[in-house]
């Protein structure tokens, strides 16, 4: 099972239309809208509800000035960090002043969306305009503050070092120093985000259903905000329509609200949220001003480099450092770096804030690197593939610490790699040394094509824990549940097949559930490329526990030793002898021992059915046949690729279509193939949006020129290419399964890969992601620095 | 974001329409295609008191082809894409309308709604302009055409007057020794064009340029036609250098920046695609030339040829019915063609729409089931489906149209759900992902794309299901080239399309029995 491309589990209902996603669900839930913020930043003078009054369906309006308790405090600062000193979240509702287009002001609730849209629309909130920061060098300028209260906008400041980068890069024989701009960017899936809340009074419990990627961490702080007892509150994941990021962070305005509301009116309440409010109200991503300096020998090896980076943290800053530390500590990817320094200043501007979006923070770091690597290798008159070469972690020399500090407050130790095979592998699969001819064969066709590549090192797989359930019921079939959730990954496929594996029992035997706080409640949630990581290991853990108890309890029917069975084919038999053994189901009957009998299977497990010995309690341990496991992780795991491509620019219309694009990926154990394949696609495709097609404009007073997907170019079919892939294998051996993430991988090097690309078919130097045919249209008519 | 109250009108009869429109005045909207209007109330960016749906009023479908091309008001761009004798009569048409949105959009867009429309950027006014062509308009007791050239005066403004309606659009035929062409570049393909330019040019039996115009979408605040035949006619026969004329173009247009190009970028690209044009339509026209045409005959679209592309229509231009005479538009052969499909009134159950009040009485058979419910006029489909009928597989994704989530079947044919009012469509059968399936037998698209991994979260899924079920009904052996075009209009934001490229094309075999 383990390493087949077994099909995923989940398929059947979302082909079928029988998905249950946010909105499928609460048909007569009563809808919620929201009034928003017109302006980027502005001091509320009143607001009058009068006007919404009578519409018809109309159930309640509520601001600021209606909630109570920890409702009414600002939502909480998520992941606190020592040197975040200036930490601002926002109110669930505005109080007082508004910091970004979209912020929400008014919550309505009525019997549909669209009679709750009618009414926001005739609430009129009287504002005061104040200036606005858009744009993370107006906010370093520090003229105009976003809070009053921050100084310079900075919300924190931050240095890593290893060694003595500047005095290395002074010594060095070679330098060079520039400047690289990526523009804002944005998960945007499919689905947007959406709650509906069941508030049972009798019973005094809430139920909550949220688009999320964490709900045990929206179920503990909805019962933090709402002042409920944890057990009496329920939050569910259904299927998610996509996340990439965006619906880790909580609990939202939205998302504590709609509960709120559902609790005073003891009603269901629902909300959808619509495209629009998607692109206004929920996070985005990547911005940022990176400052290189670097200094390297005639080999084109690193001595020193020094990083100075502007991250544009939006409004306000709930999910901590995270985006720009990871950047910050994944500049260095493959490289054994002579000596490396980082500072990022983490600016506030009137924008819809930060929060990871798949790859968090990794593009640029790779960005960073990568047109560094290219610079270095154009500088020196070197192959660009060779200078990389020159500085590879060797694969004798891991475990490698690159002396710095990870997200997950850990050293930057990687686990295991093989860089110089993935480097040949690469090279292989694009035909790098052959490309010459290629280009030159172009060229006489008047074509102009260019070819680039870029590596990147992932950490994935952080922690702090994940846990598992594995519970063979009586019929024998078994059930699976963690507390991290899906949006697509093929979580019930991959663990039932751990299970399968683990277990002896067909996959189809195997139904997994996650995200569903009812039935398990410990989890961190899914990000970070951490699912099969940690949820894996934990349910392999626990199905490992499970294993050791059936053997057990069948020993004893069996009156055989443990050490000598097996599980296959559903029976706990001698081992290598078919049909000697008892049906798992039988097993999981005799474990659990019972007084009243409710069917016949369920005779054979009461007290007078199975001599028993007259000294030995009837249960050790406990009952049923059933383990939980945690994994905890010393550190991340972490995992590598390289991608290359060739473009094609048009000489004419400065169009960019890239030709080919390939991969080598090493996640290492491969757990489904297929799905790994999907997720690079998927990856891939996110990362050319990011650097051909995608970007959040913003005009000078903080508006978003392109909320729509009119404007936002997500791309079609027809604008990404076909993905070839290669697989290396160096498993982790952090844990159990040897396992290293997948879900980010295919976006992190994407941007640098093109940029290196189109540089070499155009001879022009790329310092800026996203890159439209007009941007390549200006570089080439540029006037000569 | 759902389209504001309004008050919804289906007249049956043109009269009845007319007499809405000229109570209503500026109040008032024409629902045709919905393809622009909706996505501008789902964003309430429009809020007309009163919504005039024509898709009932019966004869508005007309397409005629006499000395050109008429379309009434119900003329969808599909049906004018697919047509073989549009395409005989003028072939610009077909070569505009592949660059008109999507396929599932142009299912529904009507030729009259885009001119109507007046977007600057929109293709179909641009072929109007450069063909000379003309609008009529109705009115209560009133009636008028007015030239293509006086019809557009702004970004989205037109000469038509509230209460009127635009009755039909007349492109008129291509001309012996005439050749067309429209290029542009938009970011992503389907996209509204950051330049386009539409050329024609004409040709005399010695290969000299008598006559050659240009008209640019996108870079001005209407179609801007321009004059170039100076620039071929000093050219020796067969070599014209259009050169010139780009650059003269390029001079003569002040486009404006946006977030997706500069003014700069766009009077270059202009220039591009002027040159670009030129020389394709300079050697259409070559293919297509002045000579005599055979005897012309009355022609009825059954008895039509199979639908030829461009490149078809150039390597056999003998197959298409021929071209009218030059300037003898009164003496042309006259077909009328009798049209079926697109009437909106016909189906099972049909029940009219209940007047103007809040509360109509909707009827579709959905998956062979009829069912209906009382929704307000402005229930989008998809709404519908979603919440009056609890059909919750077909997905909602931006409600304007751009992601496909929402397509369903009508009548066979993709639409966006979104961009459909359920009112509109009382009376007609709708396929949703739900009934794709043979009882517990999956289809074979739906086969094909468990097996080929074609997705991931699911949610764009349903959209994509609908799209390729209509595309391989149609084209059980498609091409790569139109698989990609047919799911063209399709977001995933998970799988990178590669595995549904695959499955599409596997789901074709499966269905040849090759599986
Ligand atoms: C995703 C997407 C992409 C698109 N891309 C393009 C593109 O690339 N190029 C392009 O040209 N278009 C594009 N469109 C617009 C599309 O082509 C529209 O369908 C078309 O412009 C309008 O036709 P309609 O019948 O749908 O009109 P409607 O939306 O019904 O109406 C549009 C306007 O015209 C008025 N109107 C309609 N019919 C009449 C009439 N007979 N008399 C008087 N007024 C009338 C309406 O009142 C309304 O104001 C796109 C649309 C979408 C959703
Ligand atoms: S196209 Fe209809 S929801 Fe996106
Ligand atoms: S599978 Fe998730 S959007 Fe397509």
């Amino acid at each position: 099972m383990f390493g087949r491309p077994v099909r995923r589990k989940e398929d059947p209902r979302l082909l079928t239309g029988r998905g249950r996603f946010l909105d499928d669900l609460g048909h007569d839930a009563l809808a919620a809208a929201f009034v928003r913020s017109p302006h980027a930043h502005a001091r509320i003078t009143g607001i009058d509800v009068s006007g919404a009054l009578d519409v018809d369906g109309l159930v309640a309006i509520y601001t600021w000035e209606d909630l109570e308790g920890p409702v009414a405090e600002p939502l909480p600062l998520l992941i606190p960090h020592p040197e975040l000193t200036a930490g601002r979240t926002p109110y669930a509702l505005a109080r007082d002043v508004v910091r970004h287009v979209g912020e929400p002001v008014a919550m309505v609730v009525a019997r549909d969306r669209y009679l709750a849209e009618d009414a926001a629309g005739l609430v009129e909130v009287g504002y005061d305009p104040l200036p606005p920061v858009v744009g993370v060098e107006n906010a370093a300028a520090g003229e105009r503050l976003v809070h009053g209260d921050v100084p310079g906008n900075v919300a924190a400041r931050m240095t890593q070092e290893n060694g003595d980068a500047r005095a290395a890069i002074e010594a060095a024989p070679h330098t060079l120093a520039f400047r690289l701009d990526i523009e804002r960017s944005a998960s945007t899936p499919l689905e947007g985000r959406g709650v509906y809340a069941r508030w049972d009074a009798d019973d005094a419990s809430l139920r909550v259903y949220s688009s999320t990627q964490t709900s045990t961490s929206v179920r503990m702080a909805l019962a933090a905000k709402l002042g409920l007892p944890l057990p009496k509150v329920e939050v569910i994941a259904p299927d998610v329509g996509g996340g990439f990021g965006v619906k880790i962070m909580h609990p939202w305005p939205e998302e504590v609200l709609v509960p709120w509301a559902a609790m005073r009116l003891g009603r269901e309440v629902k909300w959808a949220e619509d495209r629009r409010e998607h692109f206004v109200a929920s996070a985005h991503e990547r911005a940022q001003v990176q400052y290189v300096r670097v200094g390297f020998d005639d080999a084109g090896r690193v001595l020193g480099l020094d990083v100075n980076i502007l991250h544009d943290n939006g409004a306000y800053i709930p999910y901590g450092l995270i985006v720009p530390i990871i950047t910050s500590t994944q500049v260095p990817g493959p490289y054994k770096i002579g000596a490396y320094r980082v500072e990022f200043t983490s600016l506030y501007t009137n924008t819809v804030i930060v929060t990871p979006y798949r790859g968090a923070g990794r593009p640029q770091a790779v960005f960073c690197m990568e047109r560094t690597m290219d610079r270095i290798a154009a500088h020196l008159g070197l192959d660009r593939a060779e200078v990389r070469e020159a500085n590879f972690i060797r694969p004798d020399e891991f475990p490698y610490d690159q002396g710095l500090t990870f997200q997950d407050g850990r050293p930057l130790i990687y686990d295991s790699g093989d860089y110089p095979e993935a480097l040949r592998m690469l090279k292989e699969l694009i035909g790098w040394d052959g490309f010459p001819e290629v280009k030159a064969a172009a060229a006489r066709e008047g074509r102009r094509l260019g070819i680039g590549l870029g590596c990147y090192v992932e950490g994935t797989g952080v922690g702090p824990y994940e846990g598992g359930h594995v519970h063979v019921t009586t019929d024998g079939r078994v059930h699976v549940s963690t507390g991290l959730t899906s949006q697509g990954q093929g979580h019930e496929t991959v663990f039932a097949q751990i299970v399968a594996e683990e277990l002896g029992v067909p996959v189809e035997d195997v139904t997994v559930v996650t995200g569903d706080t009812r039935r398990f409640a410990y989890a961190v949630g899914t990000f970070a490329s951490r699912a099969a990581v940690m949820s894996g290991n934990a349910i392999a853990l626990a199905a490992r526990e499970v294993r050791e108890k059936a053997l057990r309890v069948a020993a004893e029917a069996l009156e055989a030793d443990p050490r000598d069975l097996e599980i296959a084919g559903g029976e706990v038999r001698v081992a290598g002898v078919p049909g000697s053994g008892v049906p798992l189901a039988t097993v999981a009957v005799l474990a659990n021992p019972l007084r009243y009998a409710f069917d016949e299977e369920a005779a054979r497990a009461t007290q007078f059915a199975a001599p028993a010995s007259p000294d030995e309690p009837p249960l050790t341990g406990e009952p049923g046949l059933e383990a939980r496991g945690y994994y905890s992780p010393v550190r991340s795991t972490f995992a590598a690729g390289m991608h290359a491509a060739v473009v094609e620019t048009d000489q004419d219309t400065a169009e960019i279509r890239v030709l080919r694009y390939a991969v080598v990926h090493d996640c290492g154990r491969l757990i489904n193939p297929m799905i790994v394949e999907g997720q690079i696609h998927g990856g891939v495709a996110q990362g050319v949006a990011g650097a051909l097609y995608e970007r959040m404009a913003y005009d000078d007073h903080g508006q978003l020129l392109n909320a729509s997907f009119m404007d936002f170019l997500m791309p079609y079919a027809t604008e990404i290419p076909h993905v070839e892939t290669a697989h290396l294998e160096t498993p982790s051996p952090l844990n159990p399964l040897g396992v290293k993430g997948a879900g980010e991988a295919g976006v992190i090097p994407v941007s640098a890969v093109l940029a290196s690309a189109i540089e070499d078919a155009e001879d022009l130097p790329i310092t800026r992601m996203p890159l439209s045919p007009a941007d390549l249209h200006h570089l080439r008519h540029a006037p000569p620095p | 974001m759902k389209p504001p109250p309004f008050v919804y009108h289906a007249p049956a009869t043109l009269d009845e329409a007319l007499e809405t429109l000229a109570e209503a005045g500026p109040e008032g909207k024409i629902l045709a295609g919905g393809q622009s209007l909706i996505p501008l109330l789902n964003m309430r960016l429009a809020a007309p008191a009163h919504i005039v749906d024509i898709n009932r009023v019966a004869g508005l479908d007309t397409l005629r082809l006499d000395g050109g091309v008429t379309a009434g008001p119900l003329v969808r761009h599909s049906r004018a894409e697919r047509d073989p004798g549009v395409h005989a009569l003028q072939p610009l048409l077909r070569q505009a309308l592949r660059l008109v949105a999507h396929p599932v959009i142009r299912n529904r867009g009507t030729l009259a709604g885009s001119v109507a429309h007046a977007d600057p950027a929109a293709e179909i006014p641009a072929v109007l302009v450069l063909l000379d062509g003309t609008v009529e308009l109705v009115r209560r007791g009133g009636r008028r055409t007015v030239a293509a050239a006086d019809f557009f005066t702004g970004p989205l403004e037109s000469s038509a007057e509230p209460g009127e309606l635009v009755n039909s659009v007349f492109f008129p035929a291509l001309r012996p020794g005439t050749g067309t062409a429209f290029e542009e570049i938009a970011r992503r393909h389907g996209d509204f064009a950051l330049a386009g330019v539409a050329a024609r040019v004409t040709l005399d039996p010695g290969g000299h340029v008598t006559h050659a115009a240009v008209t640019c979408v996108g870079v001005g605040p209407v179609p801007i036609r321009l004059d170039v035949t100076e620039y071929g006619a000093a050219a020796p026969a067969g070599e014209p250098d259009w050169r010139h004329a780009a650059r003269a173009v390029q001079a003569a247009i002040a486009p404006e920046t946006d977030i997706h190009a500069t003014a700069d970028y766009r009077r270059h690209l202009t220039a591009v695609l002027t040159g670009r044009a030129l020389r394709a339509a300079t050697t259409r026209a070559r293919a297509h030339p002045a000579v005599p045409p055979p005897t012309p005959t009355s022609r009825r679209p059954g008895s039509a040829p199979p639908a030829a592309g461009p490149e078809a229509a150039l390597l056999r231009p003998a197959e298409g019915p021929p071209a009218p005479p030059a300037g003898a538009g009164g003496t042309l052969p006259h077909a009328e063609v009798s049209l079926h499909a697109g009437s909106e009134g016909a189906g099972p159950g049909a029940v009219a729409p209940g007047g103007t009040g809040e509360g109509h009485s909707v009827v579709v058979e959905v998956n062979g089931v009829v069912r209906g419910a009382r929704v307000p006029g402005r229930r989008l489909l998809s709404d519908f489906l979603r919440h009056d009928l609890r059909l919750t597989g077909t997905h909602v994704g931006c409600e304007h149209g751009v992601c496909g989530c929402c397509t369903v079947l009508l009548d066979g044919e993709p639409v966006r759900s979104c961009l459909t009012l359920a009112v509109t469509v009382t009376g007609r059968a709708i396929t949703t992902v739900e009934g794709l399936a043979d009882g517990e037998e999956m289809s074979p698209v739906q086969r094909a794309f468990a097996e080929c991994h074609a997705l991931q979260c699911g949610f764009c899924t349903p959209g994509f299901l609908c799209t390729a079920t209509a595309l391989l009904r149609d084209n059980p052996r498609p091409t790569e080239e139109e698989v990609l075009e047919g799911v063209s209009g399709n977001l995933c934001r998970c799988t990178g399309y590669q595995n549904i490229l695959r499955a599409v094309r596997r789901a074709a075999e499966l269905m040849a029995g090759e599986g």
